[in-house]
């Protein structure tokens, strides 16, 4: 199924100066981004895609994936060393990550962590590259009622990413559908809850809203927290790092290896299950490193497998997470939701045409996230210590440096002012949602699905109507019976993934 | 007898409410063909928000210490609302004069705002950061950054 002259020439292309230009500076923002505590993987691609507007998909593609990938590598560095989580995802690191580090190995525990991260990537990427072409093969059989039934299937993942009120997180990703739903209708060319706005014509441009509701949003939290006395984190016993190995001795080094090829495959899998994603990848890969381990009585007193467990399962989790989205366009995850945009801002529909029209340009995406993963593991080693060093800078000096890169970045997109006032309108309502307890991700998924979903429905019941009826439709492709019920057992997977979750985390606690 | 306070997701759920108004009216008038997607939200928004509404009145039943974290308190919004409202002023300082005058004069007072107090780190910060945007945005991207507002007509 893999086409080999499809994957040598994305290599030629993956060569090129602008892209490997592109995959550094994505692994190398990544890592600071994610050593921000506060910053997320999501806010650095949201930040990134004005600046990829001029670039070739190739180098702006790669430039995303290096940094989603990166970036939840970047956040055990501060998790390790500062006890400080740069992202969700690397929450369970900080266990015995800052164990480590408080016994004077924090540059083992990191060397561990750079090393699990770079093999999961490294292995996600290769499943990635051979499920993801025979996956697009399979999505040629897809017709507008599939399609539909894919969108739909993406929105099931809201319900998991609605936080701590799933009903107030419907209502953010209902909203979000309504949002997308603003300007031209596509099939009558009426505009709707445009106000009479010419510029609301085109809809509400993605990337603004998202720089808003996830960067300028931030922003104002940070404000609040630099008037009520935070501080950036604290690197623990600096001294003592700057003479520690950066791994530990090859006989433990080799112990972990059973334990990052067995993290690296489940958190691959649970990758690919929308909803899951590597916060939830990261703590399943740290019970089961607790399971197999031959002295499970270390882990939460300064265990390297735990530090290789979860590192390596939630760097596994963003290949996994490519699969579905390049594939069939489901993004299981916010980061995923944002590439999703990102990729069509580039003129790439994930689908077939991925495989057949724009196989090189697929290949060279996913090639290059292989090597991002290979180069964050090379630099990681040697840098780790001074980027950690990022987030004791003061907000302060951070917060207005980003918001004026937030402006640039929005404007830049169409040269357009007007998108710099939807940026501000939803840094607003980003920040109101989040003081309401209604999570921002939901709106995201929301508005990139939105327009899929309804105009496949439309030419679906089109179609429909000239086929006898849409249950008669329905019913004569199994495809899309199978699809209907894959989104009935979606509805119920985050609450078996959530329960999942809590026990992993119960029993940590219990021992 | 002493008196229920209402949660503040029952006062959250009816501006929600609103919004499903909102929307609502300005989707009276469309075609129906065009009107069906938004309509049909609408009805979904809606039963949410009676949800947030229903939901929020068993909360205010509650003792104060068993209903969650409220972060609509003033307190909390204070500082967070004066940032946006800076966010504005350089959103229309940006319109007027143009993304590097703006630039310049928000970095500054945005670091003082945030207790930043050494002027030799935030004139250096503001001066490079100015200079590398100018480089990669305006001479390596192209990015006309500096076509409008003020500065280009005093150019």
């Amino acid at each position: 199924m893999v086409d080999f002259n499809s994957m040598l020439a994305g290599f030629q292309t993956l060569a090129s100066f602008d892209a490997v230009i592109a995959l550094i500076a994505g692994v190398v923002g990544g890592m600071i981004i994610g050593a921000l505590p506060g910053f997320s993987a999501a806010m650095g691609v949201s930040l990134l895609i004005p600046i990829t507007y001029g670039m070739s998909p190739v180098a702006a593609l790669t430039m995303l994936v290096a940094m989603y990938t990166s970036a939840i590598y970047g956040g055990s560095i501060t998790a390790i060393l500062c006890h400080t989580p740069g992202t969700p995802a690397s929450a369970a690191t900080a266990i015995d990550g800052y164990q480590l580090t408080k016994q004077g190995r924090g540059m083992e525990a990191m060397g561990v962590a750079t090393l699990g991260s770079a093999v999961g990537g490294t292995v996600s990427a290769i499943a990635m590259l051979l499920i993801a072409p025979a996956l697009g093969a399979f999505s040629l059989k897809f017709s507008v009622l599939e399609y539909f039934l894919l969108a739909v299937f993406g929105l099931t993942v809201i319900a998991s990413l609605a936080g701590d009120s799933v009903i107030k997180g419907l209502f953010s990703g209902v909203l979000g559908l309504v949002l997308g739903c603003v300007g031209l209708d596509a099939i009558t060319g009426y505009p709707r809850m445009t106000l009479g706005v010419i510029q609301l014509e085109d809809g509400i441009n993605f990337v603004p809203a998202l720089i808003g509701l996830f960067s300028i949003s931030q922003i104002m939290s940070l404000a609040y927290d630099v008037y009520h006395g935070k501080k950036g984190s604290v690197i623990e016993d600096e001294e003592n790092l700057k003479n520690s190995r950066a791994l530990p001795p090859m006989k433990e080094l080799k112990t972990l290896f059973p334990t990052m090829a067995r993290c690296s495959i489940v958190g691959t899998v649970v990758g690919i299950v929308p909803a899951a994603g590597a916060g939830v990848s990261s703590w399943i890969c740290y019970s089961m490193g607790k399971k197999f381990s031959k002295h499970p009585e270390k882990f939460g007193h300064g265990a390297l497998e735990g530090v290789a467990s979860c590192e390596t399962g939630n760097n596994a989790a963003t290949g996994g997470a490519l699969i579905p989205l390049i594939t069939l366009g489901l993004p299981g995850s916010t980061v995923a939701a944002i590439l999703l945009g990102g990729m069509m801002i580039h003129g790439l529909t994930p689908g077939a045409a991925m495989f057949t029209k724009h196989a090189p340009t697929t290949y060279a995406i996913m090639i290059g996230f292989m090597f991002a993963n290979i180069l964050m593991g090379l630099i990681g080693l040697f840098a780790a210590r001074y980027i950690a060093r990022i987030s004791s800078v003061p907000m302060g000096y951070l917060g207005p440096v980003i918001m004026a890169l937030c402006a640039i970045g929005t404007y830049s997109i169409r040269n357009n002012i007007f998108d710099v006032g939807v940026m501000v309108v939803f840094g607003l309502l980003g920040f109101m949602l989040k003081q309401c307890g209604f999570a921002a991700p939901p709106m995201i998924l929301g508005m990139v699905l939105s327009e899929i979903c309804e105009n496949n429905w439309r030419r679906a019941v089109i179609l429909a109507n000239a086929k006898g009826g849409m249950l008669n439709y329905f019913l004569s492709r199994p495809i899309a019976i199978v699809l209907a019920l894959l989104i009935v057992i979606s509805l119920f997977s985050p609450v078996l993934m959530n329960y999942v979750n809590k026990k992993s985390r119960a029993i940590e606690k219990q021992q | 007898m002493k008196k229920t306070q209402l949660h503040q997701d029952v006062w959250i759920g009816f501006v929600c409410l609103g919004i499903c108004f909102a929307i609502f009216a300005l989707n009276m008038n469309l075609p129906s063909d065009a009107a069906m997607m938004p309509r049909l939200l609408d009805v979904m928004l809606t039963i949410l928000a009676v949800l947030i509404i229903y939901h929020g009145l068993r909360k205010s039943k509650l003792p104060a210490d068993q209903q969650g974290p409220k972060g609509l308190t003033w307190d909390a919004v204070k500082i967070p609302l004066i940032t946006w409202g800076l966010v504005v002023l350089y959103a229309v300082l940006f319109y007027v004069t143009g993304y590097f005058v703006a630039t310049g004069i928000m970095i500054i007072v945005m670091m003082r705002f945030m207790k930043r107090t050494s002027w030799p780190v935030i004139l250096a910060i503001d001066v490079i950061y100015l200079l590398l945007i100018y480089f990669v945005f305006v001479r390596m991207l192209g990015v006309s950054v500096d076509d409008f507002g003020l500065l280009s007509s005093l150019l």
